[in-house]
């Protein structure tokens, strides 16, 4: 299955080595509200996974992403 | 994961253990190479990347789908820290194995390597691939990327568009748009819509944008700031007047006009809410009219909420859906009232395009009220509304008639054979004529090009219990063995209409390519396969659709019908022999022996319309010719660019001292207009003038069916000599070379 960064990558439109494991909203310029949106219906997509207003506003770095594709058993 | 971190103290460098295991690993046929590799892979990428690149003079040892991983992985391992020496190496491997690469290892070459570094070999290699796989996003991506380098806007414009086709996830077309902002304008018409909500509607965007440059349209969109539709509207200093818009749509949910909704609210406070939300959304529109002139669209009223009495709904007093409708139905009564206001029927459009009727999550998070995965299908039906408002509305569809009137070939299957009545199949082709018949109701015109004998095709238009279209439905016919560009032409010139009001509605890909090709300002539509869909396929059709329907325009179509004539007028020569040339038909002339006799014998008894002599041999006599020198007998199997045609001409001559006669020549009519019968002709002439014949002469046999094989001799130089018991005899003498085997037609031979 595609990997979490190449997700992000794709949404907002960057390049893959520009999303790292460090990479969240604040250190890429591109990742804002709207694209905040996006990632979460592309991710709800890609993994078949449903997630909460909450969970979404949590999702705000790589790492948090992949901490929680990984509890719901998710792998790629 | 971990393995980087803790990097084993390993020996790896040629002659080492760890080299030879990994060689041997490559060689085992299962998947232990693989797993080698990519464990080696995290323990010291760049000695990986050097052993495999090393490795790689074994390739030739290995089975074909080992070579092909061993290839992938070698290839993926080539990053942007490659040496120089790694792209030589990269360049050596994909000059002699490119065609072992997969899609995904080429295309991502493409994008981790920059311009300057990147062996020319890799950028033709992806081109190779995409001629092939031009469906492939990799390689779609890969395109883009090589475009852009070399600054080839209007091509990376084009690729863009096909991206957003294969691959409309919203990331993509979000990278589309943001892509083409940075490309710069593409020189198409331009179009400035613009968009007004009382909710989120960005992901509207970029899809609207995608569907206005598959029109050949180049979009400007405003996107009017969250929930100020009423303000900008009515303020003369809003932005929207400034931005002039060709066309505007206003979308206001049910749910932000009466939050009430989603209770159980009394039926007086109901109605006074809806009095009100009617009230608001008619005064936008008509001071919208009264300042633009250009056309507006309302959503109709939907809600995401669903009524509150359970299963009583509609049991106690009216549901809320059928409230809903009736509301809508108020709104377009006031919207009737104003010269260019439009309902776009938004519930209908929800059931249709089969998404969730609610995201609940980003209804409350980010105040949509459209799922997202409606996106494409709102973009779709917008575009309908800035089609005919860009003038792009056509005037003609121009049907074929086998397999897209009806089902199979009335030439092969007889008026009776063919499928068109109540069952399926038939009945799918019953409801397309009957959506077909509506369109003159809307200003459209209706004609025919179809390869036919004209008997057998008027016969089922005519008489067929279940035909909806008669002749009268139609104001051009055009039912012979022309091409059809040339038979589109002469139907545009005989409606005084340009062939750019002409649209192609064709079941035959190859036909539809002749098309693209030679007359390219037809819009030929890409049917689907299967006839169920040919109905939707029009009806989503921006280019079948009108702002208003004129008294004339239902008039003209009168005059059409009135003064009916047939006018004939050929596509020049040269440009149809390019098409040719383009379309790489290639064939394989053998004899007809042991494995072909099935088939060849099922050839003779079907086949009626390209059929000289309409003979009919079956397996048994065709095994006995086989071994009779007196005879010789010819197969051809065609192919061309798009597909493989297989075994589909069988030609049977009697040998003589000086002259060879044709006894059987017959082609499926599938292959008709390619050239592919003088391919044979001239292969029989050869072999005939080879073993010393100095005459070809060929047979014919008039029946009801085979026009389209009556002027074989005639148009290869025969001469008609005599006529004995109903068998004309044509005579061709040799001297002169005999006959010329087409320029166009490649066979194994010249690609060996």
């Amino acid at each position: 299955m595609t990997p979490p960064e190449a997700v992000i990558a794709r949404v907002f439109g960057v390049s893959a080595d520009r999303v790292t494991d460090q990479t969240s909203n604040e250190t890429l310029p591109e990742w804002d509200s709207l694209g905040h949106i996006t990632l979460v219906i592309e991710l709800e997509a890609t993994y078949a996974v449903s997630l909460s207003a909450e969970e979404t506003l949590t999702l705000t770095s790589v790492a948090a992403i992949k901490r929680l594709l990984e509890e719901r058993g998710i792998t790629w | 994961m971990s393995l980087t971190e803790s990097k084993p103290d390993l020996a790896v460098g040629e002659g080492s253990d760890l080299f030879q295991a990994v060689i041997t690993a490559l060689r085992s046929a299962d998947s232990s190479g693989r797993l080698a590799i990519e464990l080696l892979a995290r323990v010291d990428p760049t000695e990986c990347r050097r052993i495999l690149l090393t490795t790689s003079a074994a390739l030739d040892g290995l089975p074909l789908a080992a070579r092909r991983a061993v290839l992938d992985l070698v290839v993926g391992a080539v990053g942007t820290d490659a040496t120089p020496a790694d792209l030589l190496e990269l360049d050596r491997l994909v000059r002699r194995y490119g065609i072992d690469l997969s899609a995904e290892a080429v295309a991502g070459l493409v994008q981790r390597l920059r311009a300057a570094e990147r062996p020319q070999s890799v950028n033709e290699a992806a081109k190779a691939l995409l001629d092939r796989r031009h469906q492939e996003p990799a390689l779609i991506r890969a395109a883009i990327e090589l475009a852009r380098e070399r600054g080839h806007t209007t091509d990376a414009h084009r690729w863009l568009t096909k991206l957003g086709e294969v691959d409309p996830a919203l990331s993509t077309v979000t990278w589309i748009q943001r892509i083409r902002r940075e490309l710069g304008g593409q020189g198409l018409p331009a179009v400035r819509v613009a968009l007004l909500s009382s909710f989120t509607i960005d992901q509207v965007v970029p899809y609207l944008d995608l569907e206005c440059r598959r029109l050949g349209l180049e979009p400007e969109i405003y996107l009017a700031p969250f929930d100020t539709w009423a303000r900008e509207v009515l303020d003369p200093a809003a932005k929207l007047r400034g931005f002039e818009p060709d066309v505007a749509f206003l979308s206001v949910s049910i749910d932000d006009l009466i939050p009430e909704l989603a209770g159980s609210p009394s039926g007086a406070d109901l109605e006074a809410a809806a009095a009100e939300a009617i009230g608001r959304v008619t005064e936008a529109a008509t001071q919208f009219s009264g300042w633009s002139g250009k056309p507006l669209v309302v959503h109709a009223l939907h809600s995401a909420i669903a009524g509150p009495r359970g299963i009583l709904e509609g049991r106690e007093g009216i549901s809320r859906s059928s409230w809903i409708a009736a509301l809508n139905e108020r709104l377009a009564v006031a919207l009737r009232a104003l010269p260019r206001c439009y309902l776009l029927d938004l519930p209908e459009l929800l059931l249709r395009s089969g998404v969730p009727a609610d995201v609940p999550k980003l209804r409350h998070l980010a105040a949509m009220r459209i799922p997202p995965a409606a996106m494409p299908a709102l973009a779709r039906a917008y575009v309908r509304y800035v089609a005919p408002e860009k003038g792009l509305t056509r005037k003609c569809v121009v049907l074929d008639l086998d397999n897209t009137l009806w089902g199979g070939v009335v030439g092969e299957d007889g008026p009776t054979g063919i499928r068109l009545g109540h069952t399926s199949p038939g009945a799918e082709y019953v409801e397309f004529q009957r959506f077909l018949a509506t369109l003159p109701e809307r200003g459209f015109l209706l004609a025919i090009a179809s390869k036919n004998n004209p008997d057998d095709a008027l016969e089922v238009i005519r008489g067929h219990e279940a035909m909806i279209l008669r002749e009268e439905a139609f104001s051009a016919i055009r039912i012979n063995w022309r091409p059809k560009p040339e038979n589109l032409t002469s139907i545009a010139e005989e409606l005084n209409i340009g062939v750019d009001s002409l649209i192609f509605v064709d079941d035959n890909p190859d036909e539809r390519e002749l098309m693209r090709q030679l007359v390219p300002q037809v819009l030929t539509v890409e049917m689907p396969r299967d006839p169920a869909l040919y109905r939707e396929t029009l009806e989503a059709l921006p280019q079948l659709q009108a702002l208003a329907v004129t008294a004339e325009d239902r008039q003209r179509i009168g005059q059409y019908r009135a003064n009916r004539q047939r006018e004939q007028r050929r596509v020049s020569t040269a440009s149809l022999d390019e098409y040719l040339l383009s379309l790489e038909v290639t064939v394989e002339i053998g004899p007809v022996t042991e494995p072909l006799f099935a088939r060849v014998a099922q050839l003779f008894q079907r086949t009626n319309q390209f059929n000289v002599t309409t003979r009919r041999y079956d397996v048994a006599q065709l095994q006995k010719l086989a071994g009779d020198p007196a005879w010789r007998g010819f197969t051809l199997k065609a192919g061309d660019r798009f597909g493989d045609h297989g075994l589909v001409a069988v030609a049977l001559a009697r040998v003589g001292q000086d002259t060879w006669t044709v006894d059987s020549f017959l082609m499926s009519c599938r292959v008709i207009g390619y050239g592919i019968e003088t391919a044979l002709l001239a292969t029989i002439s050869a072999e005939a003038a080879k073993l010393g014949a100095s005459a070809l002469e060929g047979e014919f046999i008039v029946s009801k069916k085979n026009v389209p094989a009556r002027d074989i001799y005639e148009r290869h130089g025969f001469i008609r000599h005599d006529l004995v018991d109903g068998v004309e005899r044509w005579r061709r003498d040799l001297a002169d070379g005999g006959i010329a085997f087409p320029p166009w037609i490649g066979t194994p031979h010249d690609t060996a």
